[in-house]
């Protein structure tokens, strides 16, 4: 169980140093009396090769996270915000690299760390669930087998006990019958039962922090539903805090107390989850959570179809910026401009 | 009227290679639609939805049952009859970008059905490929960009023009936006409702997502399985689901707005396998009221309003509702409550 009891910190642990700290973190809308602070990134920039100028994936990205924290980091696709998140655990996959920055967990800066010395990290202090489980497990070993090699990885324990673990993890996590089901291959699972596996790996070793990477994409909604609920339960068992980068405002909305917008490798706007929600600063905020909103009402736009097609027009024809800039970044990506007309 | 479309009784059976045993991908679909209108199919994957489409435009065969297309029943169409009838109904997926092909330029992919279908010079099939693209908002400096150099918006644009190049009555939209961005999908499906009203098409809708069916469809069928469990008036079905399962699908969406925590159902249970159906109703395994009735035969439709129908027996005195139970609100929340 969550502990409520919690006095009320001030801010304090590691001073900021050297370049001045976000805006002063608004107290979460739930009035949840801050933890401290867990996890700090500033300046954080990664580059990947490109034909001539490197791309900047992610080119300002400051973030703090406090203990017990869930916090959104919400964007479209090829906003950088996947690229940082995995940025935070030292996994840029080559010939990406880190070009600037700090992160500190605890205080203690990650970034500098050797792989070997970011293993003890990874799956022990941060766990890490991502999209598209049955690509993220081993497909030729049996699920108990991978829940126990991460208990092993970073508890010296004897093979009777791991295995034992594993099934209480996957128990924890939901699984129906889990002694049983520890047996089974990755491809004997539904997609929302493997995604509930790698819950219980990212969680069994009680991390403090959980990078969430998309963990619902392809999953259907009332299967997310199940996941999403599972999540929370393991979470608060755990006292974890969360990253949740996803571009589903819904599951912010629902389930993160802060949130972070990233446009185009950089976090525009960071807030409360409901001062995102009804006083979005800055424009592509507004826009974003306009259209999410939208959603929330389909009978008024259903009722719409009659309108005359000039007003439907309005809507249409003038593409939005956000568009135009997603136009403009697949032109970057084919490497040069596609202006080939004399 | 006629329908444009009529499928009666429609089944898939999907054989499973050397050791027998099939999938069953669409277990019986009776639908029509009037033209004009837009049916929604909504279901998760593995409901059948996309196998239906297929059939409904005799891209995949069915293994029982009969379609007509405005009253002809085109079941067995086959050689230059088939090929001419596609002409007049067409189909736009998911993902662009798989679905035009990287080596031809967006004017030889627009090109490519007049080609096939009309015996338009090339001056008139040029003027044709510019008309199209100006219909899908998008102008002549396309012509000669490669599907690669256009986003996810334009090169679905380009998508819908080809579908449309042959002036089709009839166009299937499978997940036609779930493979863009937000505001990406909004001007998408504006575009698709601009284009039925200029052009009077008719619309079948495939989707997983219940909400964007109900803002853009006159009439929905809601699929789990491989068989309707729900259809009637988009409305109706959104305000009103009857179905367990539809009241779960439409709870399970999360309200874009922290201070709404509408009520949620949580379902238990797995899905059963389609090689394996169960004899009774197939939420049967998920379903939190499901009876031991609901287990040994399958539900037949009940009428519960004008053109209204769900398969459920519980239907019959009135114990079809899910209680809801309000969702652990996010720690924060939880740590105030608990303080209070």
């Amino acid at each position: 169980m969550a502990d409520p009891t919690p006095a009320p910190t001030p801010p304090e642990g590691t001073p900021p140093e050297g370049t001045p700290p976000d805006p002063p973190i608004a107290v979460p809308h739930t009035a949840r009396p801050p933890g401290e602070v867990l996890l700090e990134v500033d300046g954080l920039q990664v580059e990947y090769p490109g034909e001539g100028d490197p791309i900047r994936a992610v080119r300002t990205f400051d973030l703090v996270i406090r203990e017990r924290e869930l916090v959104g980091l919400v964007g479209e696709s090829g906003s950088g915000k996947s690229t940082a998140a995995l940025a935070l655990m030292g996994l840029v996959r080559p010939p990406g690299r880190v070009t600037a920055g700090h992160v500190r967990l605890r205080g203690q800066d990650l970034l500098g760390r050797s792989d070997a010395q970011l293993r003890g990290v990874r799956g022990r202090e941060i766990g890490l669930i991502t999209q598209d489980a049955r690509a993220a497990l081993n497909p030729l070993v049996r699920i108990g087998d991978q829940v126990a090699n991460v208990v092993r990885a970073h508890a010296r324990v004897d093979g009777t006990t791991a295995r034992r673990r594993a099934v209480e993890a996957l128990r924890a996590v939901g699984i129906p019958d889990p002694e049983r089901r520890v047996r089974a291959y990755p491809h004997e699972l539904s997609g929302g039962m493997a995604q509930r596996v790698l819950i219980a790996i990212a969680t069994v070793h009680d991390p403090v922090l959980l990078i969430a990477d998309e963990p619902t994409t392809g999953l259907d909604v009332t299967v997310q539903a199940q996941f999403l609920d599972t999540l929370q339960r393991r979470v608060q068992a755990t006292d974890a805090a969360v990253l949740f980068v996803t571009h589903d405002l819904g599951i912010v909305a629902q389930y993160c107390d802060r949130v972070a917008v990233m446009l185009q490798g950089e976090i525009v706007e960071q807030a409360d989850v409901r001062t995102i929600f009804s006083a979005p600063s800055h424009p592509y905020t507004r826009e974003l959570v306009g259209l999410a909103r939208d959603r929330d009402v389909p009978e008024r736009r259903r009722r719409d179809r009659s309108m005359p097609s000039s007003q439907a027009e309005v809507a249409e024809t003038p593409r939005s910026s956000a568009e135009a800039a997603e136009a403009r970044s697949t032109r970057r990506a084919g490497g040069r401009l596609a202006r080939t007309e004399p | 009227m006629t329908p444009v479309l009529e499928l009666d009784g429609l089944v898939k059976e999907f054989p499973m290679g050397r050791r027998g045993g099939v999938v069953h991908a669409v277990n019986g679909v009776s639908l029509a639609i009037a033209p004009g209108e837009t049916l929604g199919v909504v279901g998760e994957s593995g409901s059948g939805k996309s196998t239906l489409g297929r059939m409904a435009l005799r891209l995949l065969e069915p293994t029982q049952g009969r379609i007509r297309f405005e009253g002809q029943d085109i079941t067995r169409l086959g050689g230059g009859a088939l090929r001419a009838w596609r002409a007049r109904a067409q189909v736009v997926f998911q993902d662009p970008r798989d679905a035009l092909s990287p080596r031809m330029d967006v004017r030889t992919l627009i090109e490519e059905p007049l080609r096939l279908h009309t015996d338009l010079d090339a001056t008139a099939r040029l003027e044709r490929v510019v008309q199209l693209l100006r219909s899908v908002r998008l102008d002549e400096g396309y012509l000669t960009r490669s599907p690669r150099r256009l986003s996810g918006g334009e090169a679905q644009r380009v998508a819908i023009a080809r579908a449309l190049a042959t002036d089709p009555t009839f166009l299937v939209l499978d997940e036609p936006t779930s493979s863009l961005d937000l505001h990406v999908r909004r001007s998408i499906l504006t575009l698709l409702d601009t284009l039925q009203q200029e052009r009077g098409l008719t619309y079948l809708l495939i989707s997983h997502d219940l909400h964007m069916v109900a803002a853009h469809a006159d009439q929905v069928a809601v699929m789990y399985l491989g068989r309707i469990v729900e259809t009637g008036p988009a409305r109706e079905v959104f305000e009103h689901p009857e179905h367990p399962y539809t009241q779960a699908l439409l709870s399970a969406t999360l309200s874009a707005d922290p201070t709404v925590r509408p009520s949620r159902i949580l379902l238990q249970g797995e899905i059963p396998s389609p090689i394996d159906l169960p004899p009774g109703c197939l939420f049967a395994s998920r379903c939190p009221i499901a009876l031991d009735a609901c287990r040994t035969a399958p539900p037949e439709d009940r009428s519960v309003g004008p053109g209204h129908s769900a398969a459920c027996i519980r239907i019959d005195d009135r114990t079809n509702r899910l209680r809801t139970a309000r969702p652990a609100a996010p720690r924060a929340a939880a740590l105030m409550e608990a303080s209070i």
